[in-house]
């Protein structure tokens, strides 16, 4: 599955990168890799926009990182979640942790 | 104090506009200053307000700031003992997840104002925030590891 997101960069990350451009195409290829991961966890992300907030989070990473290595050069970016599939289990893996950390119990 | 952290310590504060940059000389005087530090205090000021609302984003920008400079301040407080090093708290604010953060403490404001958590002592609360705060800096670090597009 791929789908379009667009990716807007904060101000401070703008400054920290120092790019010009703050927004972004994404162009994400098989994003069900992120989406089934955190849809795993859905009875635990009690916050009902947590599991967006998260795959946001996420991807907006992988565009500052790509700016960080030089990788961008235009407004469409495009990224095969298959080469990220590590990263997903590693940052799903620390949210469910910090879930765990602040729940009820 | 280092300079760098002097520096970094004058950054993060001209950011939140919280205190003059020349009245602040050290990270004790930050910890020492009761508005930030008290936790008793920013309770009382901010139950109404977090009982209402049920994410985040609803809160207004002048309670977002000290919650951030609480958890900040804790973790100042915290600092070469088993917490993060105000440098380490820096690079967060920095970054995304420091509102992830921030949002896990409002929800155990909700959570306290529920009945169905208590703040009991400052221990638990550091404790809750030095853990998540760790677990900011794991994730941070995720993305600078190299990974298969890095070749």
């Amino acid at each position: 599955m791929d789908v379009i997101v667009d990716v807007i960069l904060r101000k401070e990350t703008v400054e920290q990168l120092k790019t010009k451009r703050k927004q972004f195409k994404l162009l994400v290829k098989n994003a069900e890799l992120l989406a089934s991961e955190l849809e795993k966890y859905k009875e635990l992300f009690v916050v009902k926009y947590r599991a967006r907030d998260l795959a946001e989070i996420f991807l907006t990473n992988l565009v500052v990182e790509k700016i960080k290595k030089g990788e961008v050069d235009g407004e469409v970016i495009e990224i095969d979640l298959k080469d990220y599939e590590d990263k997903i289990n590693k940052f799903v893996g620390i949210v469910v942790e910090m879930e765990n950390l602040f729940s009820e119990s | 104090m280092s300079e760098n952290e002097k520096s970094a310590l004058k950054r993060v504060l001209e950011r939140y506009g919280l205190k003059s940059v020349k009245s602040v000389k050290t990270v004790e005087e930050v910890v020492k200053d009761a508005d930030l530090i008290d936790i008793t205090k920013i309770d009382d000021d901010l139950v109404d307000e977090v009982g209402r609302v049920t994410d985040f984003d609803n809160l207004s920008k002048t309670t977002q700031k000290r919650i951030i400079l609480l958890g900040m301040t804790i973790k100042m407080a915290e600092e070469g003992k088993n917490g993060l090093t105000l440098e380490e708290v820096i690079e967060a604010t920095n970054e995304f997840y420091v509102e992830l953060l921030l949002e896990y403490l409002v929800r155990m404001k909700i959570l306290e104002r529920r009945g169905k958590w208590s703040w009991r002592t400052r221990k638990q609360c550091e404790y809750r925030l030095s853990e998540g705060g760790k677990r900011v800096l794991k994730l941070m670090k995720i993305f600078e590891e190299p990974g298969k597009e890095g070749g």
